[in-house]
C-alpha cells in the first residue's frame, strides 16, 4: 500500500505549526535586540559589527516563508518541496531502530546535559534547543510513517511530555547553574535571598485556582479536539498488535524485554517505589535542601537523571515511537510492517556454560527423582548463573565499599550502605542485562522454566 | 519571618488572568455544549419535518378540493357557514331577550354542577380512606369497639357522598332541561354549526396534524423552538433519537453478546412509512432538487427519507421481518446505535462513492468496527445469517427471488463444486450454523456416519464423472492433454485450470507441471478397475442418423449439447457437452462399448451418477431379432468419426526426480535415504509403515525394480501424490482416496475470519502490474475508472457497473478486506503467489486452480461466501418454514439437483398486457358451457388469480395516439410468438403477435369491484400484439420440452403440430400436485413405469434417487399446489358413497336401475367405444388402429385409482382441456349431449361422473367383470352402432 507522504491537509495544518514557531521568533528577535548585544560578522563577509538579533531575525524570515509556503502551496501536494530527504530519514531510522545504537544515544544526551549544563542550560541555547526540536518536528510530520505514530492521539501527551521534561530539565540546570556560581562565589543560594513568607490566600489558592480552571479548559478543549483513540472492541481471541501499555508504564513493558515478568513487572517496579521511599533515609547529603544545584549534590542528581531519562522517559520514547508490531524494532520514517521479521536467537546462560563452555549435555531433572533431588539438579545446572547473581548481589557491594565507596560506606554505616548499594544495583541490572543481550545474545543468566523463575 | 502585607504577585494581574482563565472555562463548556448538541440528525429531523409539512399542505389541499370542488370555493363556503352562524349568533343576542336571559341560567347551572362536582370527588375520596381502613381492620381483626368506630366513620362519609352525588344529579338533570329550553331557540344556528364541522372535518383533523409538525400560533412555535435548545431538548423534546431494542437479536462485541439498539430510524425517518396497501409514502428517488418541498413536488425522495422499497418483506407487521422484532442491523450491519453517518459505518458501493461520502460526510474507511455496513453489491449476503436452507432465497412463490445474488452465488458453488475442496459445514453438532455444502459420506466413509449419531453427514455428490473406471474409457495421453488444459479440449467445461497459471512459469513451474500431468495421467490408469462392459448384439448393425434422431428424441439433450446442427438451439448444460466425446475414448470396440454400456446402464459405471436410466431398450421382433437399438445408434452416432491421437507427455527425467526429492527427502525418509532409495529403487520402508501416497513407491516383485519398473513406480507416485495435492478427489471418485479430507480452507464461517489472517503476499505488487483480462495493471484500471466515473464518461451502466465493480474489490483488497481477497482470489487464483516462487519450493506454491467464472458470477460467489458467518441468532429468528413450505423449498432443490425442470415446465409463462374494451383477453369464458359440478372442482382444485395488476401500460404504435391502458396477467403457454408466426412482419415490430393459452382459472373482476366480470377459464386463447405486452416472463423450466416442441412443429407455428408436438413430449407438471396421489408419485419416482407410449420414444427415466428424496420430491408437487398431503381420502370407493350413489342412481334412472347397478352403469359407460379408442380398460390391450401413428396411445386406465386424484379427474373427465389445453383427450360427455343412450337415460353429468367412479373403483370392477371386452371394432363400425343408440 503506497501512502502519499503529503496531502494538502497536512500541508495546510503544518502552516499552522511555522505560524506559531514564527510569532515566538518574532517575540524573541524583539527581546534579542534588547538583551543579546552585537557580535562580529566572519571576516568573509565583511566582519562588521551586527546585532545578534539579526541572525534571529533572519531565521524569523525564513520562518515566515515556509509559513507563507504553507499556506499557499497546499493545493498540489506532490509538487511540495519542503520535505525531509530520504538520506536523512534513512540514517535516522538506522541511528534509532537498533536498541542498542538508541540506548546509547540516550547515554550520549545524558551525558551530555550533565557534562554541558553550564553552555545548554542559558536562555540561547534553551531557544536554540526548543527551535530545533519544533521544526525537527514539522519537516518530521511531512513523513506518512512519522506522523502514524507521533499524530496518534494516544501519543500526542507523549510528544507533549518530551517538551515538558525538556524544559524543567533545562530549568533546573539554569537555576543550578546560578547556584552554584553564586556558591562558588560564597554567597548563599538564591532562594535563600527572599525567603519572607507569603500568605496562603492569594498567593497560593488563588493561583491553585486559576491553575485548576485554566487545566481543566485545556483538557476540555483538547477532549473535543482530538476525538477518543477508540478502537476495536476488546476480544480475547483477537488482541491488537502491538499490544502497548498505557503510556506511562511503556518503560516497564520495555524491560519485559529482557527479564522475566516477575522481575520486570513485580521487583522492580516495587523495588522502584520501596526505593524512592528510602531515599531520604538512604541519603546522608545535607546540602541543597529547598535549593537548586548541581555541584553540591552531583552524585544523587546524576544517579537520579541516569534512572529518570535514559531509563524511563527513554524507554517509554522507545515503546511509544519505536516498538511496532511483533514488538519489533521500526525507525520513526519506517512503515509499521507486520511482515518484518527479526531473528531472535537468546541463548541462556547455562548452556553457554554446559553446551558451549564445557562441551557437555545439560543436566536434566530426572521426572522419577523426588522432588528434592529435581530441585538439586536444578540449581546444579543453573549454579553458573545462580552464583554470578548471588555474586552481584552480596560480593559485588563489599567490593563497593572496599573500592569507590568507601567514603560511602563509611559514612552510611552497613546496613544503609547494603540498601543503597543493593538499589543502585538493580537500577544497574537493566542496562547490564541490556548490554549482555546485545553482545553475548544472553536470554537469561539462570533460566528455570520449570517453575518460572528466569532471571 | 512574619507574612507582610504585601502580596507576592500584583492581585490586578492576577485577577485580570483570573479572568481570562474564566473565560476560557467558559468557553470552552459552550464548546462542549455545541459539539454535543450538533448532531447531523438534528438536521435531517427537522428537512423531514419540512418534507412531513408540504405532504400535509397538499393533503388540506386535497382535501378541500374533495370537499368544495375547488380550494376557492371551500374557503367561500366555510366563510360563507362561518358568517351565517355568526350573524344569528348576533341576531339571538340583540334582539332575544329570553336568549341571553336563559344562556346565563345555563352558565349558572354548569357553574354550579362543576362546583358541586368537586365536593362529589373529595368526598368520595373521604369514603373511600374510610372503606380502605375498615378493610384494613377486618384483615388486623381489631377488638370490636375499634371496628365500631371504623364501620361508622365508613356509613358517615358514605351517607355524605350519597347525598351529595344525589343532588350532583340533580343538577346535571337542570342544566339539560335548561340547554334543551336553548337549544330551541338556537336550532338553526346548530345546525348550521353541525354542517360548518362536517364540512371542514378532513381539513380540520389535517390541519391539527400539521400544527404539531409544523405550529401555526407564534407561542407554539416559539415553545418548539425552546425545546430545541441543548439541554431544554432533554425534557422530552420533539427531536429525539429514535431507538429499536432487540434484546433478543444480539450482537456480538468483542467478546461479549449484547443485546442490540438501531437508531437507524433517527436519521431514516420515512422508512417504514408505508400507506394503504404497503405502498411506500416517501418512495426512493435520486433526485437532483435540494428542496423538500421539491422531493414531495415529484413524489421522490433521495437518501435517508425515503421509505423501504420491499415494504411486502421488511419492516411491516404483515411482512416475514416486521421492523420491532428485526430492526435494522441484522440484515444491513453497521454500527445500529450510531447517530452520524460516519459512525454507522455506512458501507460505500464504490470507491466513486466512497469519495462522494467523503466530501459530504467525512466518511473514512474505518477497519475497527467488525461489522461494517454492507454495500449494496454484497447486502444479500446477510440473509444466509437465517436463511440457511438458501433456496428460498431465490424461487419463492410469494416474494419472488428476494436475494438472487446470494442465491445464484449459492448455485454457481454447487454447479463447480467448491464444496469439494471448501467444506462448508452448517452444522455444530447438532445445531445448525449456517448453509451446509459439504460433500456426501463416500462408500469408505459410511460405516463411520453410522456409527456416530451425531455426524449429520453432507448431501452433495461430487460434481466430476467418477474415474474409478477411467482405463476403460480413455487413454493416459487424453488424460494427460484434458488434465493440463480441460478448456483447450471442451470449452464449455466447469473443471477448472490448474496447469500453466502464473504462479507454474518460471522453470521449474514448467518441467515439473510436465511430471505431475504425466504422473496422473498414469496414476490414473493405473488405479483404474474394470467393470463388465455390454456390447450390442451380435448381429446388429447400429446406425448412426437414428442414433442422432434418438439422441434428440430420447432427452439427451435436455442434459447434454451437442455441436451437431441437429440439436441446434438446445443449450442445456447440465452435463458435459458431447461434441467431442469420440477423441477422448479408446480406440475400436472398447471406446464404442464402454460408451454403449454407460449409456444402457450409467449406475453400473458409478453407483452414484446423476445420469439416470433411460431405458433405452432393445426393440426386439417376433423372432427375437433385434430391430432397433437405441442406446447402439446413439453410442454409434457419438463415437463417430472415432477416436483421435493424443500426443504422449512429455517430461524431463531430472524434473520427475526433483519432484520425488521435494516430497521424499527431509520428510519421510532422510535426505540419506531418498539418496539411497534412487540409487538401489528399494524403498526402505515397508508396505506396513506406509500410510500415505507412498505405498505405491513398494514394489511387490522380487528383489528390485529394475529401471523401468522404478520408473512406472515413482510416476505412479507422483501422479498419486499430486492427486492428493491438488485435490482431485474432491471433485472425482478415485480409488484409494475414500477417506481423504478436502484440502482447502473451511468456509462455513469465512465471511468472519480475521483479516489479518488474509495471505495476501505481495498482490499489491501482481495488480500494480498486471491483473486484467488483457494481462494490463489493474491498479492503473481503476485509477482510469475512477476518474472516468467522476467524469461521467462511461459509455453504457453496464461499463460503468463492471468497472465499478473492479474498483470496489480492488480498493477492498488494498484495505485487506475479505471481499477483495475472494474476488481476487477466484479471478486470479495464484496471484497470492506472485513473486513468492523463488523463495517457495514447487509444492509449497498454491494449488487453487482457475474455474471459467465472469466477475459477474465471481460477485455472486463472494456474496454468498461472504454470508458464511456461522453465528446463527436466536432460534426465532432463524428461518423454519412450516411443514409444507418445507417440502416445497426442498423439492425445489431436487427439481434442481436431478434437472427435472429441464424436461418438465414446472412454473408456466407469465404474460402481463396491457388491455382495452373487446380484447379477447377481456373475454370471459361462458361457463354454463360446462358441468356446473366440474367447474366448482376445478375452482376448488385450482382457485382462480386476479388477472387486473392494477398496473398500467402506455402502448406506443408508430402512427397512432400513444394510449395509456390498464394490463392483465395470465399464466399460461406461450404459441405462436413472432419467432415462429407466419405473419411476422420485421418492419414493425409494435405489431408482432403473439398468442397465449391460460393453464389457470383467472377471476377477470376487478379488485373492489361489485360487477362480477367472470372467470377466464383454463385453455383460453387469446391473441396479443408487441406492443401491448407489458411484460413477458418466460418460464424458466421446461427449455428441452419447449426445444422438442420446436424442434418437432417447425419453424412455422402450427397449432395441430404444436399440439401433437407437445402430446410427445414430457409433460408440463403445473398443478401436478392437485392431480397425483403422493403416494404414488413416490413410487413412481423409485421405479418408473411406463404410463404413455410416445412417438418420440421418450418416457420418464430412473434416476439414481433415495428414499427420501423420491418423498420429498413426491411431497413437493402436493406442498406446492396447496393439496392434501401425505394421505388423501378417496371417497369415490367408499361404500357409504357408492349406497348413496346406487339410491340416487334407483331414483333417477329407475328404468337403468332394474337392469345394472350403479357401478355396473358405470363399467358400461368406460367400457363405451369412446374410452376404449385409446385407453387399455378390462385387460384389453389398446390395439386401436395399431398401425395409424395419428392415434395417440392414451395411458392404460387400470393404474387410475391408485394414481390420480379423484376431484382432478373429475375436472379431468369432465374438460380436459382445462388441465392440459393440447391434450388430444376430447370432452367425453359435453353438457347437453344426449350420448350413449340408454346408460344414464343419456344425462352427460350422470355419465361423467359415472365413469370417474368406475374409474375410482376400477379393481372392484374388474372382479366382477371377468370377461374380456369386446374387440376392437372399426370407428365406422363403431358410429353405426352409435347411432342405433341414440
Amino acid at each position: 500500500m503506497h501512502h502519499p507522504n503529503l496531502t494538502s491537509d497536512v500541508i495546510f495544518g503544518l502552516g499552522f505549526l511555522y505560524l506559531v514557531q514564527l510569532v515566538m521568533n518574532f517575540f524573541w528577535t524583539i527581546r534579542s535586540l534588547k538583551n543579546d548585544g552585537h557580535c562580529r560578522l566572519p571576516s568573509l563577509l565583511g566582519g562588521a559589527e551586527v546585532p545578534v538579533a539579526m541572525w534571529w531575525g533572519l531565521y524569523t524570515a525564513i520562518l515566515i516563508m515556509l509559513t507563507a509556503a504553507h499556506f499557499t502551496g497546499y493545493s498540489s501536494p506532490d509538487s511540495f518541496q519542503v520535505l525531509l530527504p530520504d538520506w536523512f530519514k534513512a540514517v535516522v531510522d538506522v541511528s534509532v531502530s537498533d536498541p542498542k545504537y538508541f540506548f546509547a544515544q540516550t547515554i550520549a544526551v545524558f551525558a551530555a546535559i550533565i557534562l554541558f549544563r553550564r553552555q545548554l542550560a542559558t536562555d540561547t541555547a534553551g531557544w536554540i534547543l526548543l527551535n530545533a526540536s519544533t521544526l525537527f518536528l514539522s519537516l518530521s510530520l511531512t513523513d506518512w510513517d512519522f506522523r502514524q505514530i507521533v499524530g496518534k492521539p494516544d501519543n500526542v501527551p507523549i510528544v507533549g511530555m518530551l517538551f515538558i521534561v525538556g524544559f524543567f530539565t533545562w530549568l533546573s540546570f539554569k537555576k543550578a547553574n546560578e547556584n552554584d556560581a553564586r556558591l562558588e562565589q560564597g554567597l548563599g543560594p538564591l532562594e535563600g535571598e527572599n525567603n519572607e513568607k507569603v500568605l496562603v490566600w492569594p498567593d497560593l489558592v488563588y493561583t491553585e485556582l486559576i491553575v485548576m480552571i485554566g487545566l481543566t479548559a485545556f483538557l476540555f478543549f483538547w477532549g473535543v479536539c482530538l476525538e477518543a483513540p477508540l478502537e476495536e472492541p476488546a476480544s480475547s481471541v483477537k488482541t491488537p498488535n502491538p499490544s502497548k501499555a498505557p503510556w506511562y508504564f511503556l518503560g516497564l513493558q520495555e524491560m519485559l524485554v529482557y527479564y522475566d515478568p516477575w522481575l520486570a513487572g513485580v521487583v522492580f517496579p516495587s523495588t522502584i517505589l520501596g526505593g524512592m521511599m528510602a531515599l531520604p533515609y538512604i541519603d546522608f547529603n545535607k546540602k541543597g535542601n529547598g535549593y537548586y544545584t548541581f555541584n553540591e549534590r552531583k552524585f544523587a542528581i546524576s544517579v537520579f537523571l541516569f534512572g529518570f531519562l535514559p531509563l524511563w522517559v527513554g524507554m517509554i520514547v522507545l515503546g511509544t515511537f519505536l516498538r511496532g508490531p511483533n514488538w519489533n524494532m521500526f525507525g520513526i520514517y519506517e512503515y509499521w510492517d507486520v511482515h518484518k521479521l527479526e531473528a531472535l536467537n537468546n541463548v541462556n546462560l547455562s548452556e553457554y556454560f554446559w553446551l558451549y563452555g564445557l562441551g557437555m549435555s545439560m543436566p536434566v531433572p530426572d521426572a522419577s527423582d523426588s522432588f528434592f533431588w529435581q530441585i538439586c539438579t536444578i540449581v546444579y545446572r543453573e549454579a553458573p548463573g545462580i552464583l554470578l547473581t548471588l555474586g552481584y548481589l552480596l560480593l559485588l557491594p563489599s567490593l563497593m565499599a572496599m573500592t569507590v565507596f568507601r567514603n560511602f560506606a563509611f559514612r552510611m554505616g552497613f546496613f544503609r550502605f547494603m540498601v543503597f548499594a543493593n538499589l543502585v544495583l538493580l537500577m544497574a541490572a537493566l542496562p547490564a542485562k541490556m548490554i549482555l543481550r546485545w553482545a553475548f545474545n544472553l536470554k537469561y543468566l539462570v533460566a528455570i522454566p520449570e517453575y518460572f523463575i528466569n532471571i | 519571618m512574619p507574612a507582610t502585607d504585601q502580596y507576592l504577585r500584583n492581585i490586578k494581574k492576577v485577577h485580570v488572568v483570573f479572568c481570562l482563565s474564566a473565560i476560557a472555562f467558559a468557553l470552552s463548556t459552550v464548546l462542549i455544549l455545541y459539539r454535543d448538541h450538533d448532531d447531523e440528525w438534528r438536521g435531517y429531523q427537522s428537512d423531514f419535518d419540512a418534507i412531513e409539512t408540504a405532504v400535509a399542505r397538499n393533503a388540506i389541499t386535497a382535501a378541500e378540493v374533495e370537499a368544495g370542488g375547488s380550494a376557492e370555493a371551500y374557503t367561500t363556503k366555510s366563510l360563507e357557514l362561518k358568517e351565517r352562524i355568526s350573524s344569528i349568533d348576533s341576531q339571538l343576542a340583540t334582539s332575544n331577550k329570553n336568549y341571553s336571559e336563559l344562556s346565563s341560567t345555563v352558565a349558572e347551572t354548569a357553574r354550579l354542577y362543576d362546583l358541586k362536582g368537586r365536593d362529589v370527588r373529595f368526598k368520595r375520596a373521604d369514603r373511600d380512606v374510610a372503606k380502605a381502613n375498615l378493610d384494613l381492620g377486618i384483615r388486623d381483626a381489631v377488638p370490636a369497639d375499634e371496628m365500631d368506630q371504623l364501620t361508622k366513620a365508613f356509613n358517615d362519609a358514605k351517607s355524605i357522598v350519597d347525598t351529595l352525588e344525589l343532588e350532583w344529579e340533580q343538577l346535571e338533570t337542570r342544566y339539560r332541561e335548561e340547554q334543551k329550553e336553548l337549544q330551541e331557540i338556537t336550532a338553526e344556528r346548530d345546525a348550521l354549526e353541525a354542517e360548518l364541522k362536517a364540512y371542514t372535518a378532513q381539513v380540520a383533523r389535517i390541519e391539527t396534524a400539521l400544527d404539531d409538525i409544523a405550529p401555526g400560533s407564534t407561542l407554539k412555535r416559539f415553545k418548539r423552538g425552546f425545546m430545541e435548545l441543548p439541554i431544554i431538548d432533554g425534557f422530552n423534546g420533539h427531536q429525539r433519537v429514535i431507538q429499536d431494542w432487540l434484546p433478543e437479536l444480539k450482537i456480538t462485541l468483542g467478546m461479549s453478546k449484547t443485546a442490540r439498539f438501531d437508531r437507524c430510524r433517527t436519521c431514516h425517518l420515512g422508512i417504514d412509512k408505508f400507506g394503504a396497501g404497503n405502498v411506500p409514502s416517501f418512495p426512493h428517488g435520486e433526485t437532483q432538487d435540494s428542496s423538500p418541498t421539491e422531493w414531495v413536488a415529484a413524489n421522490e425522495f433521495p437518501h435517508p427519507f425515503s421509505s423501504h422499497p420491499r415494504p411486502d418483506v421488511y419492516l411491516t407487521a404483515s411482512s416475514p421481518h416486521p421492523l420491532p422484532e428485526f430492526g435494522c442491523t441484522i440484515c444491513h450491519d453497521g454500527q445500529g446505535s450510531a447517530t452520524s453517518f460516519h459512525n454507522a459505518q455506512h458501507g460505500p458501493n464504490d470507491p466513486k462513492q466512497a469519495q462522494e461520502w467523503k466530501d459530504e460526510f467525512g466518511y473514512f474507511h474505518n477497519h475497527f468496527w467488525e461489522y461494517p455496513m454492507l454495500p449494496e453489491r454484497l447486502r444479500e449476503s446477510s440473509c444466509l445469517k437465517c436463511h440457511h436452507e438458501v433456496i428460498e432465497l431465490g424461487v419463492n412463490p410469494k416474494f419472488g427471488p428476494t436475494a438472487p445474488k446470494a442465491f445464484e452465488g449459492w448455485q454457481l458453488i454447487q454447479k463447480y463444486g467448491c464444496f469439494g475442496c471448501h467444506e462448508i459445514n452448517g452444522f455444530d453438532g447438532h445445531d445448525r450454523i449456517g448453509p451446509d455444502l459439504r460433500l456426501e459420506p463416500t462408500i469408505e466413509e459410511l460405516p463411520k456416519y453410522a456409527s456416530d449419531p451425531n455426524m449429520v453427514p453432507g448431501k452433495m455428490r461430487k460434481v466430476g464423472p467418477g474415474l474409478k473406471h477411467i482405463a476403460q474409457k480413455s487413454g493416459e495421453n487424453w488424460i494427460a492433454y484434458w488434465t493440463e488444459d480441460p478448456q483447450r479440449f471442451r470449452p464449455s467445461t466447469r473443471m477448472p485450470k490448474f496447469f500453466g497459471l502464473s504462479n507454474l512459469k518460471d522453470h521449474a513451474g514448467i518441467e515439473i507441471s510436465k511430471v505431475e500431468l504425466a504422473g496422473i495421467a498414469q496414476f490414473l490408469s493405473h488405479q483404474s478397475t474394470d467393470i463388465e462392459l455390454d456390447s450390442p448384439a451380435a448381429n446388429y448393425v447400429p446406425d448412426a442418423e437414428r442414433g442422432k434422431e434418438s439422441m434428440a428424441k430420447r432427452g439427451c439433450i435436455a442434459c447434454h449439447q451437442h455441436a451437431d446442427p441437429a440439436f441446434a438451439g438446445g443449450d442445456a448444460d447440465f452435463g458435459p457437452d458431447l461434441s467431442l466425446t469420440a477423441q477422448k475414448l479408446l480406440p475400436g470396440q472398447a471406446g464404442f462399448d464402454w460408451v454403449y454400456t454407460w449409456i444402457r446402464d450409467p449406475q453400473r459405471h458409478h453407483p452414484r451418477s446423476r445420469m439416470p436410466n433411460l431405458f433405452l431398450e432393445p426393440v426386439v421382433d417376433a423372432e427375437g431379432k433385434v430391430t432397433e437399438d437405441p442406446a447402439a445408434d446413439i453410442a454409434a452416432f457419438l463415437v463417430g468419426n472415432g477416436p483421435k491421437e493424443w500426443p504422449a507427455p512429455e517430461f524431463d527425467e531430472s524434473a520427475a526426480n526433483d519432484l520425488a526429492e521435494l516430497y521424499l527427502s527431509g520428510k519421510l525418509l532422510t535426505a540419506a535415504q531418498f539418496k539411497d532409495f534412487m540409487e538401489t529403487r528399494v524403498f526402505p520402508l515397508a508396505r506396513e509403515e506406509i500410510k500415505g501416497d507412498e505405498i505405491e513407491l513398494v514394489f511387490d516383485g522380487e528383489g528390485a525394480p529394475d529401471e523401468n519398473q522404478f520408473r512406472t513406480l515413482m510416476m505412479n507416485y507422483l501422479g498419486r501424490r499430486s492427486i492428493s495435492r491438488y485435490g482431485c478427489y474432491g471433485c472425482h471418485d478415485i480409488n484409494g482416496f475414500g477417506t481423504s479430507r478436502p484440502i482447502g480452507t473451511a468456509l462455513q464461517d469465512w465471511g468472519r475470519k480475521d483479516p489479518s489472517r488474509l495471505a495476501l503476499e505481495h498482490v499489491a505488487e501482481f495488480l500494480h502490474h498486471h491483473g486484467e483480462k488483457d494481462g494490463s495493471s489493474t491498479a492503473a484500471f481503476v485509477n482510469d475508472a475512477l476518474k472516468k466515473a467522476t467524469a461521467d464518461a462511461f459509455d453504457s451502466e453496464e461499463e460503468r457497473e463492471e468497472a465499478m465493480r473492479t474498483s470496489f474489490f480492488y480498493d477492498s483488497l488494498m484495505h485487506h478486506g475479505r471481499p477483495g481477497f475472494i474476488f481476487q482470489k477466484l479471478r486470479h487464483p495464484r496471484s497470492y503467489d506472485y513473486e513468492k516462487t523463488s523463495t517457495k519450493t514447487y509444492v509449497e506454491r498454491l494449488v487453487m486452480p482457475k474455474f471459467p467464472l465472469s466477475d459477474d458470477n465471481i460477485e455472486s460467489i463472494a456474496t454468498f461466501v461472504l454470508g458464511l458467518v456461522a453465528e446463527p441468532p436466536s432460534e426465532q429468528y432463524v428461518y423454519t418454514p412450516d411443514r409444507r413450505t418445507e417440502d416445497r423449498n426442498q423439492g425445489e432443490i431436487l427439481l434442481r439437483k436431478y434437472n427435472c425442470i429441464s424436461c418438465h415446465m414446472t412454473d408456466m409463462h407469465e404474460i402481463e398486457v396491457a388491455v382495452s374494451d373487446g380484447d379477447q383477453a377481456m373475454e370471459p369464458t361462458d361457463a354454463s358451457a360446462f358441468h356446473g359440478f366440474a367447474l366448482e372442482k376445478l375452482l376448488e382444485i385450482r382457485p382462480p388469480s386476479e388477472a387486473w395488476t392494477g398496473r398500467d401500460h402506455r402502448v406506443v404504435v408508430d402512427g397512432e395516439d400513444d394510449q395509456t391502458l390498464p394490463t392483465m396477467k395470465f399464466r399460461g403457454m406461450l404459441m405462436m410468438t413472432p419467432e415462429n408466426s407466419p405473419f411476422y412482419d420485421e418492419d414493425d415490430p409494435e405489431t408482432w403477435q403473439y398468442s397465449f393459452t391460460t393453464w389457470e382459472p383467472a377471476s377477470l373482476t376487478k379488485p373492489g369491484s361489485e360487477e362480477d366480470a367472470g372467470l377466464k377459464l383454463p385453455g383460453s386463447l387469446f391473441v396479443t400484439q408487441q406492443s401491448r405486452i407489458a411484460k413477458l416472463k418466460k418460464a424458466e423450466t421446461g427449455g428441452f420440452a419447449e426445444w422438442l416442441v420446436r424442434r418437432s412443429m417447425g419453424d412455422e407455428f402450427n397449432p395441430k403440430a404444436f399440439d401433437d408436438a407437445w402430446q410427445n413430449g414430457p409433460p408440463p407438471l403445473f398443478g401436478e400436485g392437485v392431480k397425483v396421489q403422493t403416494e404414488w408419485l413416490y413410487r413412481f419416482l423409485r421405479e418408473p413405469d411406463q404410463i404413455r407410449y410416445l412417438k418420440t420414444g421418450l418416457r420418464m427415466p430412473k434416476f439414481n434417487m433415495s428414499q427420501n428424496e423420491a418423498r420429498i420430491l413426491a411431497n413437493y408437487f402436493a406442498a406446492a399446489d396447496g393439496a392434501i398431503y401425505p394421505y388423501e381420502a378417496i371417497p369415490q370407493s367408499d361404500q357409504g358413497y357408492l349406497a348413496e350413489m346406487q339410491e340416487l342412481f334407483s331414483k333417477n334412472h329407475a328404468e337403468r336401475a332394474s337392469e345394472n347397478s350403479y357401478l355396473q352403469e358405470s363399467w358400461q359407460m368406460l367400457s363405451t367405444t369412446l374410452c376404449i379408442k385409446c385407453h387399455s380398460v378390462g385387460g384389453r390391450e389398446f390395439s386401436a388402429a395399431p398401425n395409424d401413428p395419428n392415434v395417440t396411445h392414451a395411458p392404460n386406465l387400470d393404474r387410475v385409482n391408485s394414481r390420480l386424484r379423484p376431484d382432478w379427474l373429475s375436472v379431468w373427465v369432465s374438460n380436459p382441456k382445462w388441465i392440459t389445453p393440447y391434450t388430444a383427450m376430447p370432452i367425453p360427455f359435453p353438457k347437453g349431449q344426449k350420448q350413449y343412450n340408454p346408460l344414464f337415460g343419456a344425462d352427460a353429468e350422470s355419465q361423467t361422473i359415472g365413469v370417474r367412479d368406475a374409474l375410482m373403483n376400477y379393481y372392484r370392477l374388474l372382479e366382477k367383470n371377468t370377461e374380456p371386452l369386446p374387440p376392437w371394432r372399426d370407428p365406422a363400425a363403431a358410429a353405426a352402432e352409435q347411432a342405433s343408440l341414440n
